[in-house]
Parts: structure tokens; sequence; C-alpha cells
């Protein structure tokens, strides 16, 4: 069949003929994919296209996300602050804002959230939950993200001895002095004094962006009176609050259901594709897959080490 | 669009099978991430409680009964538990008399009726919950009769005694086995028919088996009236509204200060804490007596009417030893550090016996004679007399004593004398302060012009003023100059007088030294008003202070004025500033003086019923929530009584309050050490003070003082020379490693750095050689020490870092206070007499860093960026693989048969 005339104009009557084409070689039809190659083809393609995916949501979309968590968790701290709502200590729920943490050298301003599991981190720095909170007697401990999630943590290795670092909480404004940035195996700082206080900022180091593999230690001591810690700190927390902790308990069952709808969402489109047509099938079918894949991205995000 | 114009494409069957085969594939690949994942977690950590010490902190629920059935017969009780509740306490082992130490609880009945202000036994703030911490003699073993609570110093009230519960009706409120009971007729009788209706009282049983009634009978040292030496220590406190509370100061009582009692370091004992709960029962229990309500020993009983508003006794700390309470006692065995004074009589070891400073005398008495006594390899006991140090300068001079503890050198000796430090300490102004909200204040900071006014008495008081300085204001609280440097703090209190030494020390010195270095205060002694409130110094003192100046003196004649006040005393006149001083007669006086909230000024006793007037020393003791007593006594005394330090700020340098410490905290900042980077030397005998002139203030404790073991290294007896000398190399050694061990260095000294120490290991060889020379100082100690800790030369400004190393390098190891070597005594520090540990200027390290590797995140995000690479880049050498025909595959394949072809030619 070599005429491309439409319908229509048969009804005319008129007959079109295109202008002869210039004479083509002659080629060989290519055959057609082996299957094997071709199924081994597209699923590499997918890998290829899933995990880059992944990398492009780790590095550029999820900087964008804790940005935004941290607008609106400033939003809503700063309304508590005001009010003077804001926790002081006791127990308060993971997710909540309990301070504001700021280093003037490096130019960093954010708020930190209770807890300091994966998801919690993503917001920005965690606070660890069995320690008081800054600015009160004891050491404080707040967890950072080094590598994704907007990286809050990821300069604190150019601290040094003597840099301040400032703390805004429901009891104040607190100024800590930095002693020490350490890694495994440096010396620990020595024993706190009675009543007085200490920040830990704990982050992931590492040889490259990618590889995040040990925590960095960034102590600090604090300069004003510690005011009182109020009682009901929990002493036990769960595992996956731990420094370099996954949060497999919630991430694995999250990875095989997110995985599942995506094959089934796959093969859907597949069908579609057989059923309606190409054109349709992708209209219907790409945006339930990228919501999909996204959720996965997330999902893969909390199996990520809580401090990478 | 989807209509017939669509052209229906069959997909071959093999496509078909892609979609299911995808679906494979994917749940293939998620369980193969997810397994290797699960593999990879690293092993889980537990996080431990912070500092926590051993058998420090008790949890256990508590329980109340209930009537299990009121239609049963016989009734049986229930248990009712609530959520488990915990206690802890700072530390319970190797505790000083009079030690205080803190509790803390939570899980407990938030208290009703209760302020911020503690129920001190001598007003009647009954509180409803209240939670009551005795101290008991003896080892609780546990369960309802683990411990006699006959064996407990209870809460005392206004009329002495354990006085507890009236009940009126005739019912009686006992413990089921309490045959000591006074009046107990038929102490298990519930019938009403019991006519005793008097109060019901716990006995008391001494740990020598004597018992007293506690209505006629109460032993002395419990006696709540003015004549005890000492309140008791009971408490009975408020839980707030979760429950909990922290930092409750309790004051532990060895035998010497409470021998009803006993503790020592052979006499257990125990800390009893109990909550005050309400135990219920069933309401409806018993058809002929309505309204049961309250449980006492284990029978419900009618909660009494609150007649003329008393408070229900069961409810309040009164019944802190019914068995319905007594059950939810939380108990921690205390363990007196040993006394020298326990070393064996009949021990046939010499003492080594050294006078002078009080301000070694915590570390000497406390830990190192322990030591030396409990130590079998020791040759020697230690011992101090406490005595000022110029007097026992002379001492040594004249050659009645062979060594002696000083600050200042010793001059004049015909013996050539060695002098060798061992403790660095300082002075301070303890002090126990509460605002006008009866809150606690921890922030009090003086000057040296403050200084300078209390010294010279020139606060006009408020017992009468005298015209010569009757602009001055009333008491320190009153002036401006205080004002600014303590913003935070508001009170009307005009009554603040500070406990002085009544004889000479060298802390005074070194205190006066300071006063005299500041430029404000100096022209304030010579006689220009303070530029802050415009006072002027009392005329008796003008230009009479010039350093040394020893101690404290009263210089002022104004005689008191007739007043009201003291009325029965008019015809006994008296100086006004001798009425207002407060002495003690030993650093350790004035210390327990705060700690027992004593202000010892003079008060008009007797004048009436025949009583003659005369004047006697106030013995009050001020009540919690209003407490302005301040004390000049020496750094380890107050951190032993866990007293408030002042700070120090200099106006003149502009500088920030620096309190003293040192002893718990180095590699942060470190207080005392610092100091002692700032000194001038005497040049012949190397002993150290502060050099204001380059003090830098704003970073070091200006209150420093270090002390020195003052020997002679000629005419000494040998063997009395080399016990001298294994003293001091004890000291330069073992004995500077901080804890409460016996053998250690007690909070409140600072470790000496080894410049330091160093010096005192050439005394130690010099003195037991007897050279008759005395070693040569080292010729700049503070340079010396400002390399060693890493401070900055003199004149830098700016807040010193953290120094290079960890200071002068004391492990916090040592600080675990339960710690010590299983075998033998436990209360032997654990280098007895071994290498010295890590009083040296290396920075030895505490715990190394722990690591928390992470396999995934080590590599989880390099793998799967490099897989995704690695697939992209397959995608189309697999493409080009699979498509026969495909040149480049042709090509290939050309390649492999010409490589085939070949490798048979070769092997035909």
């Amino acid at each position: 069949m070599t005429t491309t005339a439409p319908d229509e104009l048969e009804a005319t009557g008129e007959i079109w003929a295109p202008p002869p084409e210039p004479a083509k070689p002659a080629r060989p039809p290519r055959r057609p994919l082996n299957f094997w190659f071709r199924l081994l083809s597209q699923f590499l393609l997918m890998l290829a296209v899933g995990l880059i995916g992944l990398a492009g949501y780790l590095i550029v979309v999820t900087p964008v996300q804790q940005s935004n968590d941290q607008d609106r968790l400033y939003a809503t701290y700063r309304e508590q602050l005001a009010a003077a709502t804001a926790p002081t200590g006791g127990l308060i729920d993971p997710g909540l804002p309990v301070a504001l943490l700021a280093i003037p050298g490096l130019g960093f301003n954010q708020v930190v959230v209770q807890g300091t599991a994966s998801g919690d981190l993503e917001a920005g720095p965690g606070h660890l939950r069995n320690t008081p909170l800054p600015g009160q007697a004891g050491t404080s401990v707040i967890y950072g993200k080094s590598a994704t999630f907007g990286a809050p943590f990821q300069q604190i290795d150019r601290l040094q001895a003597g840099d301040r670092i400032e703390v805004t909480t429901g009891q104040g404004a607190f100024t800590y002095r930095v002693i020490d940035v350490r890694r495994p195996g440096d010396p620990s700082p020595s024993t706190l004094a009675k009543g007085a206080g200490r920040l830990t900022l704990v982050t992931s180091q590492g040889a490259n962006l990618l590889q995040r593999g040990d925590i960095l230690l960034v102590d600090a001591d604090l300069l004003d009176q510690p005011q009182p810690t109020p009682s009901g700190q929990p002493s036990l927390i769960p595992r996956e609050e731990l420094a370099m902790e996954s949060n497999m308990a919630i991430a694995n069952l999250g990875l095989v259901l997110w995985l599942q709808a995506l094959g089934l969402a796959l093969a859907g489109v597949v069908w579609a594709r057989q059923r309606w047509g190409k054109r349709e099938a992708l209209v219907v079918g790409v945006p339930i897959v990228v919501a999909i894949v996204w959720n996965l991205y997330e999902t893969v995000g909390q199996l990520l080490p809580n401090l990478v | 669009m989807f209509g017939k114009s669509v052209r229906r494409r069959e997909f071959p069957r093999p496509l078909r099978k892609f979609g299911g085969l995808v679906a494979v594939l994917v749940l293939v690949a998620m369980s193969m991430v997810v397994i290797p994942a699960s593999a990879a977690l690293p092993a889980p950590q537990q996080v431990a409680a912070p500092g926590s010490c051993d058998g420090c902190t008790q949890t256990h629920p508590l329980t109340t009964w209930q009537i299990a059935d009121p239609n049963a017969d016989p009734k049986t009780l229930t248990k009712v538990t609530t959520a488990p509740a915990s206690v802890t306490v700072s530390q319970r082992t190797n505790l000083q008399q009079r030690q205080v130490i803190t509790v803390g609880w939570n899980g407990f009945i938030p208290s009703v009726n209760g302020g911020p202000n503690q129920f001190d036994g001598v007003s009647l703030d009954p509180t409803n919950f209240p939670v009551v911490i005795v101290e008991c003699w003896g080892t609780d073993t546990g369960g309802q009769n683990g411990m006699d609570p006959t064996h407990c110093q209870g809460p005392p009230f206004t009329n002495g005694g354990h006085r507890l519960l009236s009940l009126g009706g005739g019912v009686k409120a006992t413990m089921t086995n309490d045959a000591n009971e006074v009046g107990a007729a038929n102490p298990t009788d519930i019938s009403g028919g019991n006519a005793i209706t008097g109060p019901d009282t716990l006995g008391f049983t001494a740990v020598d088996g004597t018992h007293y009634n506690m209505i006629a009978e109460v032993p002395p040292s419990l006696n709540a009236d003015a004549t005890a030496p000492l309140p008791g220590n009971a408490l009975s406190t408020f839980s707030d509204a979760t429950g909990s509370r922290s930092g409750v100061a309790f004051e532990v009582r060895g035998g010497s200060d409470m021998p009803v009692l006993g503790c020592s370091n052979q006499q257990a004992c125990t800390l009893e804490v109990i909550p005050i709960i309400r135990p219920y029962c069933n309401p409806d229990l018993y058809t002929a007596n309505p309204a049961f309500k309250i449980l006492v020993g284990t029978r419900c009983l009618q909660e009494p009417a609150a007649t003329d508003g008393a408070p229900n006794p069961f409810l309040t700390a009164d019944g802190w030893w019914l068995a319905a309470q007594w059950q939810n006692r939380f108990s921690f065995p205390l363990q007196m550090a040993p006394r020298p004074g326990e070393c064996p009589v009949v021990d046939q070891r010499p003492t080594v016996t050294i006078q002078g400073s009080e301000a070694a005398q915590t570390a000497v008495a406390g830990t190192w004679s322990p030591f030396f006594c409990l130590d079998p390899k020791s040759a020697f006991k230690l011992t101090q007399t406490v005595t000022p140090e110029d007097a026992a300068r002379t001492a040594l001079t004249t050659g009645s004593a062979n060594a002696i503890f000083t600050s200042q050198p010793v001059t004049d000796s015909p013996r050539p004398v060695v002098h060798a430090p061992v403790a660095a300490t300082g002075w301070t102004v303890a002090y126990l302060v509460d605002d006008q909200n009866g809150q606690q204040y921890l922030n009090l900071t003086l000057s040296p012009l403050l200084l300078a006014k209390l010294i010279t008495n020139s606060y006009t008081t408020d017992f009468g003023i005298e015209p010569a300085i009757g602009g001055n204001p009333t008491s320190l609280f009153q002036d401006p100059e205080f004002v600014a440097l303590n913003p935070d703090f508001h009170t009307a209190e005009t009554r603040v007088n500070v406990t002085w030494l009544s004889q000479d020390s060298d802390l005074f010195t070194a205190m006066f030294a300071y006063i005299d270095a500041d430029p404000d205060a100096r022209a304030f002694l010579d006689g220009k008003p303070d530029p802050f409130s415009g006072m002027v110094i009392n005329p008796a003192y003008r230009g009479q202070l010039h350093p040394p100046q020893a101690g404290y003196q009263q210089l002022d004649t104004f005689v008191n004025p007739p007043s009201s006040v003291n009325e029965a005393c008019n015809a006994l006149p008296l100086k006004l500033y001798d009425l207002a001083a407060q002495y003690a007669i030993s650093l350790d006086a004035a210390a327990q003086d705060v700690l027992g909230r004593k202000a010892p000024f003079q008060i008009c006793k007797g004048g009436a019923a025949g009583v003659p007037a005369s004047w006697g020393i106030n013995n009050d003791s001020q009540r919690i929530g209003s407490r302005h007593v301040l004390a000049f006594t020496s750094v380890p005394l107050a951190e032993q009584y866990g007293l408030s330090m002042a700070r120090l700020q200099s106006h003149s340098a502009n500088s920030r309050p620096v309190a003293p410490s040192g002893w718990e905290s180095t590699g942060g900042f470190s207080t005392i050490q610092a100091a002692l980077g700032y000194t001038k030397q005497d040049k012949a005998t190397g002993v150290t003070s502060p050099d204001f002139s380059i003090f830098p203030y704003n970073n070091a404790y200006a209150g420093m003082t270090p002390v020195y073991a003052a020997v002679p290294t000629c005419g000494l007896d040998p063997a009395e020379a080399g016990r001298l000398a294994d003293f001091l190399d004890f000291a330069a050694g073992p004995g500077q490693t901080p804890g409460t061990l016996a053998g250690q260095l007690p909070p409140g000294y600072a470790p000496l750095p080894t410049a330091y120490t160093d010096y005192t290991k050439t005394a130690a060889e010099a003195v037991r050689h007897q050279t008759c020379a005395v070693p040569p100082p080292p010729a700049d100690l503070a340079g010396a020490v400002r390399d060693e800790l890493g401070l900055p030369a003199p004149g830098s400004t700016g807040d010193f870092g953290s120094f290079g190393g960890s200071g002068a390098g004391n492990t916090n190891a040592a600080n675990v206070a339960a710690g010590g070597p299983a075998a033998a005594n436990p209360a032997l520090a654990p280098n007895a007499g071994g290498a010295p540990p890590v009083a040296t200027g290396k920075p030895t390290t505490t715990a190394a860093t722990r690591g928390a590797g992470s396999l995934l995140g080590r590599w989880g995000l390099a793998v799967l960026l490099i897989v995704g690479l690695v697939a992209g880049l397959l995608v189309p050498v697999v493409r080009v693989a699979g498509q026969p025909g495909h040149p480049v595959r042709v090509f290939f394949v050309r390649v492999g048969r010409w490589l085939k072809s070949a490798v048979r030619r070769e092997s035909v």
C-alpha cells in the first residue's frame, strides 16, 4: 500500500498524487529485536531512569521540600515563641519545632524539630529525644543531614573552637561556644561540670557527597546560665532515632507496597497501551507512575541513614 | 480519540507477556532490595541514662489497696498499681559528713496545697501528697518489713518528735506490729471501744538500741527546739503538677552530727523516699459505718471529719510510716566515706601530722587520710591539725612542727624550707539566698568594691544607723552597685551580713590582695566615694587597710544606741558592728552556718523571768524561701555542702562574672587552672599568687589560692623525712586525680599542672635525702603553665577557647564515684600506689569518640547511582546486541567468529 490519500479526498473524486519521491536505495528491513534482549533493554532503561531519577530527586527535589518544611515550621514556631507556648521539655511529639538554631559564621539559620528518625530529619535538624533541650543543663544533642534534604549540617565540619552557636528556645536565647570538631577515634570532650550545659551537633561525613559512612560531631559549651529542665524526658528511644539508623520499620513496608504499586501501574500502562492506544495510555499512566515513583523515592529517602 | 479511526494493533504475544514480566521483575527486584538492606543494619545501640551512679536510680510502681468485693465475706483487699515511678539520687557512696546530695523523681502524685516553699518543720504548711525523705540506720531488705520506720529520723514538728495522727473517735492509726506505741492498748482494735484519743506517735529506736517514745523522751539531736545543734535533715517537700521534682537537696548526716543514727563507713544507713498517696478503700464497704474511705494499716477507716480547717492527716507528711505509704518507699543504701578517725586505734603505724591551712583540709581529711589509713601498703597514717597559717608558719620556724600547709611563704626559718605545691583551690563567698518570690537565687555576683564595702562595715545595717555613714545603703542588697551586677535579683531584705573567720587566714590575705588590686576598691579604701552609689567608707577604716591583711577586723567603735529590738540589753551597750558581726571559728563552721541557714549575729537573750539579760549568738535558722546567708569560706567546703558560690566580676576590666571551676570540667574551661597561668612568684620560695596586673578577669577565677606543703630539708629524722617525702610524691601523683574515692582529689580542687607537680617531686627528693638545700623553683611557672594548658599570653583580649589538649589531664573515668577495684577495699582509689595516672599536662584522652559507621550510608547512594548509570549505558549496548543484522552486532559477531577460527587454527 502506497497511497496515503485521506478518505475525504476520495469523496470529492479528485485524485491527488504526491510528486514522485526520489528513489531511495533499497535497504533490507531491520529484523525485530530479539524479545529477551528487548525486555532486558527496557528493564535496564527503566532501572536507569528510576535510579537517575532518584539521584535527581535527592539532589534537586529534597532541598526544595526541606526548605518548604522549614518555612512552615518557622511560621508555626514564631507564633509559639510569641505566645510563650513553645515546648520546653517533657514528652514532645516528634515533628514539632522545638528550637531555632543559628550559626552566624556559616550563615546557618534553621528550625530544629523534635525527633531524629530519618523522616523527622527530612524537615531540618532534629533534637535527640532523650537529651535535654538546648539551653538546659546537660548535653543536648541535635542531629542533621549532611547530603540530602537541604544538607543543613553539611558545613559544620568547618567550625572551629571558639565559634559561636546561637539557639533560641521557649526558655530564651542561648549562646554556645564550639570546643571541638571530632570524628570517630578522636578524644571525647571532658565530662560536663555539674549544672553546665553543652550542645552536640551530629551529622555524617565521608570521602565525598555520595559516601557518608561515619559520623562527625561538634561540641559546644553553653555560655549562659542553664535553664531548669522540665521532667518527663524519655530515657529510651526507638532504635531508628539513633545515629546513622534508617527508618527500617516504616521504610521497608513502604518500599514493598510502593514497588508493588509501581509494578501494578506499569502493568496497567502496558495494558492500557494495548486497549486504548499509546497516547491515551501515557496521558493516564504517566502521572500515576510519576506519583508512585515520587512516593517510592520518599520511602528510599527514609531508608537512607538518618544523618545522610 | 477513542474512535474507529484508531487502528488497533495486535500486540505480538511476547509483548503481552511483557507487562506481566515487568511486574514479576519489579517484585523480584524489590525483594532483592529489602533483604540486603535488612542485612546491613548495624547492631542496635542502647543509649544509657547520662552520668548515673551505680544503684542511684530505683524504679517501681506505687501500690494502693482496694476492697475487692464489698459483698464478699471475709473481705479481701486487692492491690492496684500505678505506672512505674522512679527516684534518682546524685550520689550514695563515699559521702562526707553533712554532704548535700540531690534527689529527683517522677511518676508520683502531684502535691496539693503545696507551694514553692518547702515544709521545713517550723511553719505549719501541710501539703497533701508530699514526698517525705528520711535517713535511717540499718539496711533495707525490701518489702513491708524490710526496714523498721522507728529507725528513721522523721520530719519533726513544732513540739518535737514524731508526732502523728490525731484521729478522734478512738480510732487508732497504727502499724500492725508496732508494740512500742504509746497508749496502744490493742493496736489492732478497730471497734471504737478504744478509749485512747490522744495522738498516735511513732517511736524512735536509736542505733545503740535505746528507744524513745518521742513524746516525753526525745533524743537531743532530734529535738527541734532552739537548743539543738542542728535542725533535723528529714524533708517533707512537694511534687510538681506532673508528679516530678528534680534537684531537691538532702543533707546526709554522719555519725558525728547525728549519733542516734551513727551512719559511718562501718554502720550502714539508708535513704528512704516515701511518696504520700491516697490509699483508697471501697466507699460502700461497711453498711454499718458508711463512708469508710481511707486504708489505714490493713483496714478501711472513716476519713476524719475536716473540723476546724485541719488538714486530713492521712494525706500529709504525718502518715509517712503508715503501712499503706511505707510499702511504696524507695530505698537507697548510703555509704559514708571513711573518716580519718576511723583508722583503728590499735594501728601501729606512725602518724604524719601536718599543721596548717584549712583550705587543704577537705582533701587531706576527706579523701587523702582515709587512703593512707585504709591502704595496707602505706607505711604511715596521715592527719592534719587545722591551725591558722601564720601560727603554723611560726611553729615551723620555731621547730615545733615539721611540716605545714600554707599559702604564703615561710620566712625567717633557720632551717632551709622547701615549698612543695600540693593543691590548687581558692576562697569564695558561699551563699544561700532567696529572692522576694521565695525562689533560690543562683547567680550572685560580687566585685572587689563590694567586698571592700563588706569588710569595712560600710553598710549601715538595720540594727541601728551610724550617723557618719548615714547616707550609705542599709545592706548589700540595697547597694546600687550590687543591683547593677545582679539585675535579675529582687528582694526587700535589708539584713545581709557575711560570716567572717574569727581568725587569720591566708585565704583572707588572698582575698584582700584581690580587693587591693582593683583601682575602684583601693580608692574606696582610701576614702574616695564609690562611683556607683556614692557610698563612703566607714570612717573607722579609712586608710587603715593595706596588704597584707590576714583577717577581718572590727575597727568601728560606734556604740549602738538603745533600741526596741534588743530592749532587755539596753543596759549593756554593744558596738553596732560587734552586734552585727558574724563570726565562725573555722571555714568549715562558716560553711555549715550557710548550710544550716544561720546568721550568727548577736541578739539579746534572757531579761525575763529572772534570767539576766545578756548578749548571745543568734541561733535561729532562716526559713527556706527567705534565706539570706553568706559566708567567707573555701571552694571545696562550698562544694561539699552544696552551697552556691559567688561569681567575681571586676569593674575595671569590664569583665564578665567568673565562678570557680576546674575540678570536673577541663578542656572546656577551667577557671582555677586558668588562674594558675597568670601568677607572680616569690623569688626565693617559688610560692605563687595571682598577678592582678595581668590577670584575665574575664576567664580566670580571681580567688585562686594554691596550697603548699612547707617542709624543712635539713635536720629531720630520716624516717620522718622519708614519710613526708612519700606524702609529697603521693600529692604530686595519685592525689591529683579528681574524684570522691579515698586518695582522690575532691571537688573544689583543680588538678595541678605538671609544671607544679614536677617541682613537688623535686621537693620530695630534697626532703627525702635531707640535702640541706632548697631546690630552686622553676623560673617562670606562669609561663610554663600557659604553655602546658594552651593559655594565651598575658594581655590578650577576648575569651579563652578550649585549652590545647584537655587541660591538666584529669580523666573523667576517675570521676566514677562507685568505681574502684572489686578486690580488697572498694574505697581505695584505683591507682593505689601505682603509677601516677593522669595529672600531667599532656592531653590524655577520655573516652575515644565511638563511631556509628553505616554500610548503607557509605555505599547506598553511590551504589544506586552507579547501577543507574551502568544500566543507562548498557541500554544501547543491549539493544545493539539483541538486534540481528545491526551493523555493530554484525561486526562483533564477525570478530568473534574470526577469533574462534583463529583459536581453532592454533589448536590444530
